[in-house]
């Protein structure tokens, strides 16, 4: 792309050339500056998502959540993407669960035992199973299963229930991440044919478009 | 001309053309390009911007380089774009191709949406399109005459026979031959190649309908070797985000550059078409009227014939604009139909499923197209709720991680199912021809304006009983085709589509026989204006199910060819 000098050049471009432009510096100052950053991701909500990102995709042999940069995205996501009343109920629920953990765990969520906190985060995987299956929350007529895509799709578990969009955000972090699509059976680089019968090895992180 | 660029504006003393195409989409490039090869001085007039089809392409950025990792700025389409954003092909990078919904807006009757997706570039549609091309036949020419709907349409399948075999051989067209008569073939490169669960369902569809259903590679004007100096696809997948191998057909890689080619094309872009200039003296169009979208200066042109190739509703609601004292309801609308007869595609039903087995497999490469049925219910034998027919599109892949995004889990067990390859599922959606009918139109809203001070188009269109019938056909043989083929968990869907939402608009200024109840002649010709010719959707008597981009091609060529002989003989 064209080199960018100043602010005029920055005007020049358009909003999500800005934002490209943007995830580009944080990767180049590093999470700490981003961390300083005012937003709604405080630092202590920072390490309580952290923490519940680290639980629900961990890092193995293979990149987890928080490698793949989940808690910088979630930042961008609460204070550019999602409504206010929806990132009032991501940052309500991580405060939230960050004092129940010291209420029943007597330390904060991010500090306690992983094998503790996880019954925590069940329950709130129970409160999404119990909002997804009520009435509300059923469409009047089945839709088909390309109807919501992506942003759709990230809205309507907003919409459900705060601990669905924190999910959503999870793994969307996780599987969009460069370092899992370049990682072992990734899909970048393309791998430029169409092989419909290729045989399965090893893992595979799936589509990237 | 560089790909997309426009070449120099106009000079004063150059304001005259041969022709003037309004438009540079799917239509308006083939009508440059026949123009132009004719030796016809040809101007092409854009409302939307220059671009770089090569440099410009966006479908390689990967998505963490994307706004919000793919999912786009939501803010800024909920601001600019709250309609264009619910098209298929809208998403984070595409978004640049569709237009600014704060200036270009339209209105709608209450209770009766519409969804009105328009592009905001040279190469229209043809850019987001998706690359599905069928042959019409003379089930679908002869349907109104049968059914005693509509008009009938003046041309029938051998007119266009020739036009179709043209516009394949340029374009290139992959696809699998199957001999049905209601869906002739083409001249087709290879198909491209099924999965194994899409081979077993075809197979086991043929044997449960004893072909009269036929799952069929879908026939996409995307090229499966090279062709014409163009590469063949590699399966990146993002088509609607541009092409820079220029691998599948739009205007701004193949028919524009072709123009160009003869020099004598010139592309204006950002240029708003506001009237058609007619000479009641003279009983002709002289040329256009327009406006420079960015410095806002009135522009004239001149011309001895005018393509309209705006898409239906822009050709439309220019006629309907361009009223006279000879054409006091708008241009060429002495029989009152511009505006009429608003059609799309419905779509929303289908079924999904999944299929056990082929665990060893897996696609590698996003192949940017699925399997096809071809239309089959009033092909022979009468429906009982319904006139016209549907076709079904999609396909089957493995389950990935996006198909975790709403599921519980934790820890290593969850990862596992993130990074190894679910099951196999298999979703599929018809889109249903729509009658044409009178009440379903478009019109100028009586005070609002575009950015540009341009009366905006009003809708009031909807689904008929017809097209509510057909519609829960759909899903009901959507969900037996898949049980017959051994599937398990088939769900059948429906829930319609909102008119517009299959961005397939047409029949605002149909072709037929009689001046009285038609706007255009088999040729897309004026009734009424001998040199004036309209070849984009607005032209179609009728909606068959077949998307239709190759027909306006072929429609487009042979009125190109047609035009330019009157030219030659004078009688233009």
């Amino acid at each position: 792309m064209a080199r960018v000098g100043g602010a005029g050049a920055l005007a020049a471009l358009a909003p999500d050339e800005l934002l490209a432009l943007g995830a580009r510096v944080h990767r180049a100052i590093g999470d700490s500056a981003a961390e300083a950053a005012p937003g709604a991701l405080t630092a202590a909500r920072r390490r309580t998502a952290a923490a519940a990102m680290d639980a629900i995709i961990p890092r193995t042999d293979t990149p987890g959540a928080v490698d793949a940069g989940g808690p910088t995205f979630l930042a961008a996501m609460l204070d550019h993407w999602f409504t206010p009343a929806e990132r009032d109920g991501i940052t309500g629920g991580l405060d939230a669960l960050d004092a129940h953990a010291r209420a029943t765990l007597g330390t904060s969520f991010a500090a306690a035992d992983p094998a503790r906190r996880l019954p925590l985060l069940e329950a709130l995987d129970a409160e999404v199973a119990s909002a997804r299956a009520a009435p509300a929350a059923r469409p009047s007529a089945p839709a088909g299963p390309l109807v919501r895509r992506g942003a759709g799709a990230a809205a309507d578990q907003a919409a459900l229930h705060w601990w669905a969009a924190f999910r959503f955000v999870t793994v969307w972090a996780w599987g969009s991440a460069r370092v899992v699509q370049e990682g072992v059976g990734g899909t970048w680089p393309m791998p430029g044919r169409y092989d419909p019968d290729a045989p399965v090895r090893l893992r595979r992180a799936g589509a990237a478009r | 001309m560089s790909g997309g660029h426009a070449t120099a504006g106009p000079t004063a003393a150059a304001r005259t053309y041969d022709a003037i195409v309004v438009g540079s989409g799917m239509s308006g490039g083939w009508a440059a390009k026949e123009l132009c090869a004719r030796g016809l001085r040809t101007l092409v007039l854009e409302a939307g911007r220059a671009w770089d089809p090569v440099a410009d392409a966006v479908e390689h950025v990967p998505p963490w380089e994307q706004p919000f990792r793919g999912l786009g700025d939501r803010r800024r389409a909920e601001a600019r774009q709250p309609v264009q954003r619910e098209s298929v092909a809208f998403d984070a990078m595409s978004r640049r191709f569709w237009a600014d919904d704060v200036e270009h807006p339209y209105t709608h009757a209450d209770g009766r949406p519409f969804h009105y997706f328009r592009p905001s570039h040279v190469g229209g549609k043809s850019v987001m399109w998706g690359r599905q091309v069928y042959r019409l036949s003379d089930v679908d020419f002869t349907a109104n005459l049968r059914d005693g709907v509509g008009v009938d349409w003046p041309i029938r399948a051998a007119d266009l026979a020739p036009w179709y075999d043209r516009v394949e051989r340029f374009i290139g067209v992959s696809g699998q031959a199957e001999g049905l008569p209601h869906l002739p073939d083409g001249v087709f490169l290879p198909p491209m190649a099924m999965t194994p669960v899409e081979r077993h369902l075809r197979a086991r569809v043929r044997a449960a309908y004893g072909g009269e259903r036929v799952v069929t590679m879908g026939r996409v004007a995307m090229l499966t070797r090279p062709h014409g100096g163009r590469s063949a696809c590699h399966y990146c997948g993002p088509c609607a985000r541009g092409c820079s191998a220029r691998a599948y057909f739009s205007s701004p890689n193949v028919t524009l550059p072709a123009a160009a080619a003869t020099g004598r094309l010139t592309l204006r872009p950002r240029t708003v078409v506001r009237e058609l200039v007619w000479n009641a003296r003279l009983g002709r169009l002289t040329g256009v009227r327009a406006v420079d979208a960015d410095t806002r200066a009135e522009l004239a042109f001149d011309a001895r014939l005018v393509f309209l190739c705006a898409g239906a509703i822009e050709s439309a609601r220019l006629l309907l604009l361009s009223a006279s004292p000879t054409f006091p309801d708008g241009l060429a609308n002495g029989s009152g139909q511009v505006g009429r007869n608003v059609m799309d595609h419905i779509k929303g039903a289908g079924a999904s499923a999944r299929f056990d087995g082929w665990e060893d497999v897996a696609p590698v490469g996003e192949r940017p197209n699925g399997v096809y049925v071809p239309p089959f219910r009033n092909v022979s034998a009468r429906h009982p709720d319904f006139p016209r027919a549907y076709a079904f599109q999609g396909g089957a892949r493995r389950e990935g991680w996006r198909d975790r995004l709403t599921e519980g889990g934790f820890g290593a067990a969850f990862k596992r199912r993130l990074e190894t390859p679910g099951g196999w599922t298999f979703s599929w959606e018809a889109r249903g021809e729509m009658l044409p009918n009178e009440r379903n139109r478009m019109t100028l809203h009586p005070t609002r304006v575009d950015a540009w001070g341009v009366p905006v188009a009003h809708f009031d269109v909807a689904w008929g009983d017809a097209e509510l019938a057909m519609h829960r056909d759909m899903a009901r043989t959507a969900a037996e085709m898949l049980e017959a083929a051994g599937a398990r968990d088939v769900r059948a869907f429906a829930r319609p589509s909102v008119p517009g939402g299959t961005n397939h608009e047409m029949g605002t200024a149909r072709m037929g026989r009689d001046p009285r109840t038609s706007v255009l002649d088999g040729f897309g010709r004026a009734h009424e204006v001998p040199n004036l010719f309209v070849t984009d959707g607005a032209c179609m008597t009728s909606s068959p199910c077949q998307n239709p981009s190759l027909t306006y091609m072929a429609v487009t060529a042979r009125a190109a060819d047609h035009a330019v002989r009157l030219l030659n003989r004078r009688e233009l």
